[in-house]
């Protein structure tokens, strides 16, 4: 029986990344590929020297690999990137990150511009990082219009990082459960709320992707026009989707809320407020 | 040593804040008057009607008024603060501002929106100017009037529940901090420090504070931060880096919450518990 699930991937190395060496993607690559043994992988790279590593991994774990060779420069999202890494370059909260420098790693803005924009001095290697993760989608959509196959992944070469990690990691194993984008959770903030997504492992069906793209497009070309100086990555960008339309979303790493979680909430719910400062979290 | 304290307030209305309209400060100031009753207060606005209205209520409760005309272009650095208006707009986190609407998430910067009045943005820097100028204006209370302890208090102050926070006016303060109010108001998510309303030191103290601020508050405008600015940004800023000049007088996390965190910690049950309470 011809499979129905097709998995999507991209690796372009970009000069300047701040946030991961080439050695960071090669040494999960393999893992990453050992996942999808046997699968269909739509693989889009502009170097010849990536498309022979990934072959090479690739046959080893019987991967039916469907190349698809993008020129960075190419990318249909570069010039909306360039315009958000622009923007964020206004994201100048220097006294915030002095007086509270645990921000740099927990908010997301926070993180993309002191440790990867560099303050607005990286925004030409920034910008092309940025349309690796923000442009995802179009490379979903692209495969859409290329096969026809029901089920789209879309998996970071670097996915396999999270092996382990995180709870049903193994995403292979997770039936596509309804109409809506299966993602993991994430622990990174957006002003001290918790981003709704996480963007290495991404999945639905082909109806799903579909409601999902123009809501992306618009929420994604909202954003520019309004300037906000805050910078994003696609998990931003997703999470504001995910605010307009939670039901398009479906989350695999959920921890589970029993009956008697259920029960014991219902009690302490008139203490809610003094047992949330007594676990200092309020 | 006998103490002797000085109360200071200022009222400036502001055509186009869409928080708090004029009635809402004219309402709330025959109230702010009765909190101080028989007590000693300078108090610092530039309209007649409002000047007329303290001495009023300052002689039917016995307040001895030390009032000052002070226009809005003489609080310190106005000038500032309307160059940089483009910078700290109260729009430029929107987007966020309306995603997360109704989450309750008491975060400055997207709380600004309501002060978003008017397409010039001429009131945002005229009430960053009010709000920012607090310190300077208790400076200047403490080179005017001699007494040891100065209190800062909002006209608007009597809005505040003082049976749940404690009463300002029975504060013991102690000789090396400011004494402040709790905020429930986030910056990224931390718990910002302090709530501005009402602010007591010695002057000694006020002095070192006045310091601090001062340099922060330049500071901020020199980095262009284009986050939102109030006074309570600027103090919260300012106890990151001296931690010790600040003391909360509503601590929210007793000796008893301490022991209770402590037993769920050790029984493992954090997970659960903040699961049970989704």
């Amino acid at each position: 029986m011809k499979s129905k699930r097709l998995y999507i991937s991209a690796l372009w190395l970009v000069e300047g990344n701040l946030k991961r060496s080439p050695e960071h993607y090669f040494h999960h690559l393999e893992p990453t590929l050992k996942m999808i043994r046997g699968g269909n992988l739509m693989f889009f790279y502009e170097s010849e020297d990536i498309l022979n590593r990934v072959s090479a991994v690739a046959k080893n774990y019987d991967i039916n690999l469907l190349p698809f060779e993008l020129k960075l420069e190419d990318h249909p999202d570069l010039e909306r990137s360039k315009a958000m890494a622009q923007n964020s370059c206004e994201f100048r909260m220097d006294v915030f990150a002095d007086a509270f420098p645990d921000l740099i790693s927990n908010e997301k803005g926070f993180n993309q511009y002191f440790k990867f924009l560099n303050r607005g001095e990286n925004v030409q290697a920034y910008s092309k990082q940025l349309v690796c993760t923000i442009g995802k989608y179009s490379l979903i959509q692209k495969s859409m219009e290329k096969y026809d196959f029901e089920e789209l992944y879309w998996v970071d070469v670097s996915a396999s990082r999270f092996n382990h990690a995180r709870k049903n990691f193994d995403f292979c194993e997770i039936p596509i459960r309804k109409d809506a984008i299966h993602h993991y959770s994430s622990s990174q903030k957006i002003f001290g709320q918790t981003q709704k997504v996480q963007g290495s492992v991404l999945f639905g069906n082909r109806k799903a992707w579909e409601s999902f793209a123009a809501l992306y497009d618009e929420t994604f070309r909202a954003y520019i026009d309004s300037g906000c100086t805050y910078p994003a990555t696609d998990e931003p960008l997703m999470t504001l989707c995910h605010l307009k339309n939670p039901d398009l979303f479906e989350r695999v790493d959920s921890e589970e809320r029993t009956l008697l979680h259920k029960a014991v909430g219902k009690l302490l719910s008139p203490l809610r407020r003094s047992l949330l400062i007594a676990m200092n979290q309020y | 040593m006998s103490i002797s304290r000085l109360y200071v307030s200022g009222l400036w209305i502001i055509p186009g804040n869409l928080k708090r309209n004029r009635q809402h400060y004219l309402d709330l100031l025959p109230e702010t008057f009765e909190l101080l009753r028989g007590q000693k207060l300078a108090f610092y606005c530039d309209a007649d009607d409002v000047k007329k209205s303290a001495i009023d209520l300052a002689q039917q409760l016995g307040i001895t008024l030390f009032i000052q005309h002070v226009s809005l272009a003489e609080l310190p650095y106005p000038q500032l603060i309307h160059r940089n208006s483009e910078i700290i707009r109260p729009g430029n986190f929107d987007v966020w501002a309306r995603a997360f609407q109704g989450l309750g998430s008491n975060e400055k910067a997207l709380n600004q929106l309501r002060f978003q009045s008017d397409s010039t943005n001429t009131s945002y820097p005229q009430l960053v100017t009010c709000w920012t100028s607090k310190p300077f204006l208790i400076g200047k209370a403490i080179s005017n009037y001699d007494y040891t302890e100065y209190v800062w208090v909002d006209a608007s102050l009597a809005r505040y529940d003082f049976k749940i926070i404690g009463d300002f006016r029975r504060w013991v303060i102690n000789s090396e901090q400011l004494s402040h109010y709790s905020s429930r108001m986030k910056l990224f998510g931390k718990r910002q420090p302090l709530r501005g309303g009402c602010l007591g030191a010695r002057k000694e103290t006020w002095l070192r504070v006045i310091a601090a601020y001062d340099s922060t508050f330049h500071d901020f405008f020199a980095r262009k931060c284009p986050h939102p600015v109030d006074d309570e940004i600027l103090f919260a800023l300012c106890e990151a880096k001296y931690p010790e000049l600040f003391h909360c007088t509503n601590p929210t996390r007793t000796w008893l919450h301490k022991v209770i965190g402590k037993i769920i910690w050790n029984l493992r049950l954090t997970s659960f518990i903040n699961r049970a309470l989704n």
